[in-house]
């Protein structure tokens, strides 16, 4: 008479059966994030080197545009995600063909992270010394020669941990973007979770997030501390 | 080399600097002294274009920095070296890097700025601590290595902004040595801002006393502090605790006689007694200057003063505290 199977090989079979998808979805959630983090990056930073050029304390001031950055940033910083998601998808469209999956996601994602990463970075570079400024004016630096030569690397360490700040909380917006069709972990979680009943799905997707948060600060810490 | 002639400054409403002028000869040193908030950063700052000025002119090396453009500027600043009360050097570079950092500014190609940069920390006796992060260096330490970061670039004109202030009285002497010595070396010329009255002493054959954003005194600093004009005394001098019988008289002895016993003498010849209150030794740049401030009874002050008077000595009286009289 043929042994039944014991719950641990069930549970070793269902898992089995789950882990193409889990894995599938898992890598949708990076590529979300990290394409995400990637171009906000790029266009925060642009927008922060901005702030810090036209700020009140900045190298080059100029009252009218900062204050015109700063109600930009504030708007875009208060806007639900889950609405900018549905309002910004003729944009969507427009860049990547298409509305659904996790390619249309990061085009929301971005969009919602640039105003944060804005502030996150020009928080760090008003954090550089401003002696240290002075000295390099005194030298004889521009502006550009004191942005990347001298705000940039002084304030890189702090930046890297805003970049683990980023990429979690794009993690959390990329679940949402899930829900309306994104793709990733957290669709996968809503859809099979959620609307079907299959609790362990769930719960794998969850830690599964858990995890990738974890690694995320872990790196992003121990970058820290190299640089410093 | 440096002419500033009428210059105001003002933040808002507050006035920070009133109608100053100056000269800096080329290869001198010359003083801005006075206390915190008297506007001696600000002045400066103007000389190097750090700051902007309301009205007034600033001639540094026959250019006027006011009306320099952006570019025309970046140029003048090159020739002044600066260094800062504090250092100012960029923690994420270590010491060579933070030397080399003029240099990269200005696209010296790599093989001189390491020349370069090893010259400079032997003239200023770090070529071991080229690997180091500042962190890891003391406070005298890293104001060597801003000024050889100061004088990458071959400066004329080295600005010092409280550049001791934040050292203990020791580093304080080898940096101003250090500073002397370039002086003399290089021919540099040195505006050093303090409000530390000792460094100026030391160091200053001519200073500028600043007061609340207007120029209280200027020339030749032993003169200046031997016999200040009215209304300077407060600024630069000690109080000295008094006695409150008698009439206290401060006394400056010129260096041909500061090594004489002339306290002793004066109160054998008057015969009559008086207590000292207070003194001190001040050096001069190569000169050492006697203070004392003594106590006689009123009805002794004029036979006092007149052997004074007969000996060319320096004094003032001192009435409770506020100096009213003087005679240099």
């Amino acid at each position: 008479m043929p042994e039944a199977p014991s719950s641990f090989a069930l549970w070793l079979e269902r898992l089995a059966a789950l882990t193409p998808e889990l894995l599938e979805s898992s890598l949708d959630t990076l590529y979300m994030v990290f394409f995400s983090s990637f171009f906000s990056l790029l266009a925060g930073f642009a927008l922060a080197v901005c702030m810090i050029l036209t700020g009140p304390a900045g190298l080059n001031p100029r009252p009218g545009i900062y204050r015109v950055l700063d109600v930009a940033v504030n708007l875009g910083r208060s806007f639900p995600f889950i609405i900018l998601l549905i309002a910004i998808i003729p944009l969507t469209r427009l860049i990547t063909g298409t509305t659904i999956g996790s390619a249309a996601s990061i085009v929301p994602l971005t969009v919602a992270a640039i105003p944060f990463v804005g502030r996150l970075l020009e928080a760090n570079f008003l954090e550089v010394d401003r002696g240290v400024l002075e000295a390099a004016r005194a030298f004889g630096a521009n502006n550009a020669q004191i942005i990347f030569k001298v705000i940039l690397p002084e304030a890189l360490p702090a930046i890297v941990l805003n970049v683990a700040v980023l990429a979690i909380t794009l993690l959390g917006y990329s679940a949402m973007a899930g829900a309306v069709g994104g793709g990733g972990l957290g669709d996968l979680a809503i859809k099979y979770g959620y609307n079907r009943f299959q609790v362990d799905v769930m719960i794998y997707a969850v830690c599964i997030l858990v995890l990738m948060v974890q690694i995320i600060q872990s790196v992003c810490n121990f970058f820290y501390k190299k640089l410093r | 080399m440096i002419q500033v002639e009428n210059l105001h400054k003002r933040y808002g409403e507050r006035q920070v600097l009133r109608d100053i002028s100056l000269q800096v000869e080329a290869g001198e040193i010359f003083g801005i002294v006075g206390h915190s908030g008297a506007g001696k950063s600000t002045l400066l700052r103007c000389l190097n274009g750090l700051e902007k000025y309301d009205s007034g002119t600033v001639v540094v090396m026959d250019q006027e920095v006011g009306s320099l453009a952006e570019k025309k500027l970046l140029t003048l600043r090159r020739r002044m070296g600066m260094i800062f009360q504090t250092f100012n050097l960029m923690e994420r570079r270590n010491v060579f890097e933070n030397v080399a950092f003029p240099l990269e500014v200005w696209h010296t190609p790599k093989a001189g700025i390491r020349d370069r940069v090893a010259a400079l920390l032997r003239l200023v006796g770090l070529e071991d601590k080229a690997g180091e992060r500042p962190a890891n260096l003391s406070g005298g330490q890293k104001q060597r290595v801003g000024i050889a970061r100061a004088l990458a670039l071959n400066p004329e004109i080295l600005l010092c902004d409280e550049a001791t202030s934040a050292l203990d009285p020791r580093t304080t002497l080898s940096i101003l040595d250090l500073l002397r010595d370039i002086n003399a070396r290089l021919n540099l010329t040195i505006i050093l801002v303090t409000h530390q009255m000792e460094v100026v002493k030391r160091m200053c054959r001519r200073t500028l006393i600043l007061d609340n954003g207007l120029a209280r005194g200027t020339g030749e600093t032993a003169e200046l502090f031997l016999a200040p004009p009215p209304g300077l005394r407060r600024l630069i001098h000690d109080e000295y605790a008094h006695i409150s019988q008698g009439v206290n008289i401060r006394l400056g002895f010129p260096k041909e006689i500061a090594r004489e016993g002339i306290i002793s003498s004066m109160a054998r010849s008057l015969d009559l007694d008086f207590s000292i209150v207070g003194g001190s030794l001040e050096r001069y740049q190569e000169d050492v200057l006697g203070f004392l401030v003594i106590n006689v009874l009123p009805e002794h002050l004029e036979k006092t003063l007149d052997y004074l008077r007969a000996r060319k000595l320096r004094w003032q009286v001192l009435d409770d505290g506020q100096p009213e009289d003087c005679h240099a």
